[in-house]
């Protein structure tokens, strides 16, 4: 790998990276606030797309078309969350796990599965709306309008998001709930509402990330499940109850790792190398714990014989 | 006749799927997602060795069977040490990485796979059509049945079922759950690997599409919608998941893909609905039990209460050794010594040592964060201390797995009792029997007579301890059907079926009814009459004082007092330490 494509490895990385962010805050905002294990998030991911695209084949403009796209598959989040979820926690909370994994299991089976017997299995694909032409930076490096534009939507929406968790009256509710959700309920919080804007803003930053990722290419039905699988891999990469800078790092992490490797190895090889670092950072976990007590418990030997 | 043929054969590998599925996550309780990703492991060895190096089916198999085994125990080893959605997130990062790997390898074939797989030939028989495939597939399906049948039903998947109810109370009653869980994942992992064997032969190649997220979601389907925890359960989900296209095919008369959509949609709408509307599945776990004991009162124990369910006083058992706590300074069993504890940095305890003297009751008193419980934590895994002797019998117990401070013989029970809700009182207290031969699978297996001795023998311990406390008229009832009070005895019930000699017993009062009380406090003195060393931690000065030869006081991981309990109650520092006011 020469030095030119190590660095656009790394201006490509940047790129997709940001759409990882984009994906991961929203998985990580649904993970770590409400902690379901919500698979279906490449519904989430892909719905809009097809929402998008069927009304513009309708007559709509591209971008009309795309927020009416996201505000009904935001609509769809608070529904599978409202309806699905939330029934089976508040009826066994201990058996929640489960039965909210099996749930989400045969949603994302039976949604996919519909938008095959509606749309057909052909791909999608969706216009930017503008010429994608190359931007040269530097020599031999460059990125294109379309990266360029994947990188702003993501810088906006995390420094948005960011301001509306820390100032605002739900955003604040937000982090409250997340934090300890007794003590929310407590001071009048409904964890119900909070739960029901988490998954609306969760579902619409997957449809932008599926958006951003289809004007390049084409989206098939089954299109969200390995970017859903990588943005749980971004998700406890940052860990589980990180603020959405860090999620976005870690997206961002992701993205570069799975251009490199490309470049390095192979393009067939960058799954391998992803969900590879999650293997290795989830087995690793006992064995960090491990050596924490470990470390305390030196600690404490060097405490006992020096007093 | 052909095509339902097919499908048959096709149930008969989602059938061994869900088997092996179901005794992980149905039995043992372990959410894993990676089914298909070792049915790939398994199926891709076979593969390859057969068309590269002209293997033969059998040892194809084997090697397969060999390799999955293998890398089920690996992924084992650190997986079963994870909380639940670690274990779900590990399991599919494996499943990825199985599937990217299959695709980036040349050899492998890359996205299309390995095709042309020769079929299965015994002799000089070639089996082509799915009638002569069902040869092969039905039989392996009957023996994996069976196994997993005979797995599920033995006292090893009653520790199974123990450790899917509450691993940490399954652990404190002496099993090596980590040891129980490994095992299970590798066997069922073997298990997978057939699976995936038979459907590479079955299809000729090896895809791996045919190992994906939407194979693993089939299997998941089978287990859930047939019902978790219940082996029959497997079965009936691996024929809904495998018909339900050939039938839209030719009932609705559905074109081949459509029908596969439509067959998706329906699976994957029965996991929704089975979850919310009937979460055990359709043939829920005991349900043959049940359905016995609709059939009358029945079995072994005849009911031990007299008629209006009042309680009656325990009699000694039979094989407890007679109590010899007359005078004297009895001998201490456990010995604490120097003992220092920590919570996330903060010291809770130290230097703390203090003796459980042998066929006494002594109890443990003081504020709460006093560090009461530091020596029941050594029966779980949380909150253990880092420092410091504990001797049990001379022996040093401190940093020694719960299970094998269990396997000494101390035992604790647990305020919020713990018990196993899903399990029958009998099975609730069979599992807390030592020194099961059923507990290893070599005998079930291959010593049946043994198992079978050792079952009887631990069935006749419980029934025994059981009638002791008073709750052997309901042996039949689910844990989970008890009254407070009950659940108290049951889990007085359980600690004392371990055979253990020092019981810890965790605020026994707390929560009980004045009714069920009084039959708590006979139990546990007639506990000490056993000669059993027991240490309290009670907050009910009146039950201390009825049931405890003395007591200590505990304030900030140091004792500050000691004595009778007549004394500590006079000492009025004491009561306004404890109480806030004199």
């Amino acid at each position: 790998m020469s030095a030119t494509e190590f660095g656009q490895s790394i201006l490509d990385g940047i790129a997709s990276g940001s759409v990882f962010a984009i994906l991961g805050v929203g998985l990580g905002l649904i993970v770590g606030v409400t902690g379901r294990f919500h698979f279906a998030y490449a519904m989430n991911i892909v719905l809009p797309i097809y929402f998008a695209t069927t009304l513009i084949s309708a007559g709509l403009g591209t971008y009309p078309a795309i927020v009416i796209g996201l505000l009904l598959g935001a609509a769809v989040g608070v529904a599978m969350e409202a309806l699905l979820y939330r029934p089976l926690a508040e009826r066994a909370p201990q058996a929640a796990l489960l039965a909210i994994f099996v749930t989400s299991l045969g949603l994302l089976t039976v949604c996919e599965n519909v938008i095959r017997l509606i749309w057909g299995s052909e791909p999608r694909a969706l216009d930017p709306g503008f010429t994608v032409s190359r931007v040269d930076l530097g020599t031999a490096l460059g990125l294109n309008t379309l990266q360029l534009v994947w990188i702003g939507v993501a810088a906006v929406i995390v420094v948005v998001l960011s301001i509306y968790l820390a100032r605002g009256k739900m955003g604040r509710a937000i982090r409250a709930v997340e934090d300890n959700p007794e003590m929310a309920a407590a001071v009048g919080i409904s964890p119900r509402r909070v739960f029901a804007v988490v998954f609306a803003i969760g579902a619409a930053l997957a449809g932008v990330g599926g958006v951003l990722f289809t004007m390049q290419g084409a989206a098939l039905p089954e299109s969200g499940v390995l970017p859903t699988f990588t943005a749980f891999v971004i998700v406890f990469l940052a860990g589980v109850k990180s603020g959405v800078p860090r999620f976005a790092l870690a997206g961002i992490g992701v993205g570069l790792l799975q251009a490199i490797s490309a470049t390095a190895l192979g393009p067939s090889w960058s799954p391998v190398v992803t969900f590879g670092v999650l293997f290795f950072y989830v087995a690793a976990v006992p064995l960090r714990e491990r050596g924490l007590t470990w470390r305390i418990r030196r600690q404490r030997v060097a405490e006992a014989s020096g007093s | 006749m052909e095509y339902w043929l097919n499908a048959l054969d096709f149930a008969c590998i989602i059938a061994i799927y869900a088997l092996a599925l179901n005794l992980v996550l149905g039995y043992a309780g372990q959410l894993t997602i990676a089914p298909a990703g070792l049915g790939g492991v398994g199926g891709y060895t076979a593969a390859y060795l057969s068309l590269s190096h002209g293997w033969a089916f059998v040892p194809a198999l084997v090697l397969g069977v060999v390799t999955a085994i293998v890398v089920g125990f690996l992924l084992g080893l650190p997986a079963l040490r994870l909380s639940q959605d670690y274990l779900i997130l590990l399991t599919l990062a494996f499943a990825a990485v199985v599937i990217a790997i299959f695709e980036a390898i040349p050899a492998l074939g890359g996205v299309y796979g390995l095709i042309g797989v020769p079929p299965v030939s015994i002799g000089d028989t070639m089996l082509i059509t799915a009638a002569e495939y069902l040869r092969i597939a039905l039989p392996i399906m009957l023996v994996c049945l069976l196994v997993c049948w005979r797995i599920g039903s033995s006292p090893f998947g009653r520790v199974l079922r123990g450790i899917r109810e509450d691993e940490p109370a399954t652990e404190a009653l002496g099993k090596n759950v980590l040891g129980f869980k490994v095992l299970t994942f590798s066997i069922t992992a073997g298990i997978m690997g057939l699976a995936g064997v038979l459907y590479v032969y079955f299809q000729q190649s090896a895809t791996p599409t045919a190992f994906g997220f939407a194979q693993t979601t089939a299997i998941v389907a089978a287990v859930v919608i047939g019902g978790s925890g219940n082996i029959l359960g497997s079965l009936a989900g691996a024929v809904l998941v495998s018909f339900a296209s050939p039938v839209l095919q030719k009932t609705v008369d559905l074109a081949p893909e459509t029908a596969g959509t439509v067959q998706l949609v329906i699976y994957g709408a029965l996991l929704i609905a089975i979850m919310r509307l009937m979460p055990g599945g359709i043939i829920p776990e005991g349900a043959s039990l049940r359905l016995l004991r609709r059939r009358g009162p029945g079995g072994a124990g005849a009911p031990t209460t007299n008629g209006s369910g009042e309680y009656r006083r325990p009699r000694a058992m039979a094989r407890a050794p007679l109590p010899s706590n007359g005078g004297g300074e009895a001998k201490p069993v456990v010995q604490v010594r120097d003992v220092a504890k920590h919570f996330n940095g903060i010291q809770a305890v130290r230097g703390l040592s203090f003796d459980l003297p042998a066929g006494r009751v002594t109890a443990l008193l003081g504020p709460n964060g006093g560090g009461k419980t530091t020596l029941f934590n050594l029966n779980t895994r949380r909150n253990r201390p880092v420092t410091g002797e504990v001797l049990l019998d001379g022996k040093d117990i401190v940093g020694l797995p719960p299970h094998r401070v269990a396997r000494l013989g101390m035992v604790r029970s647990f305020q919020d009792v713990r018990n196993l809700g899903r399990l029958t009182l009998l099975q609730n207290v069979s599992l807390a029997v030592p020194d099961q031969p059923g507990e290893q699978l070599r005998n079930v297996f291959f010593r049946p007579l043994s198992s079978r001795r050792g079952e009887r023998a631990a069935r006749e311990r419980a029934l025994e301890v059981l009638d002791y406390v008073g709750l052997a008229d309901r042996q039949d009832m689910l844990a989970g059907e008890l009254g407070y009070g009950d659940q108290k005895l049951l889990s007085l019930a359980r600690i004392l079926a371990t055979g253990g000699e020092v019981l810890l017993i965790d605020e026994p009062a707390s929560g009980v009814d004045a009714g069920s009380m009084e039959s708590l406090l006979a139990a546990i003195e007639s506990l000490r009459s056993l000669g059993k060393t027991i240490c309290l931690v009670e907050h009910n000065l009146d039950v201390v004082e009825h049931l405890a030869d003395h007591v200590l006081f505990m304030e900030q991981g140091q004792i500050t007092a000691r004595g009778p309990m007549t004394e500590i109650k006079g000492d009025p520092r004491l009561a306004e330490v404890y109480f806030g006011h004199v």
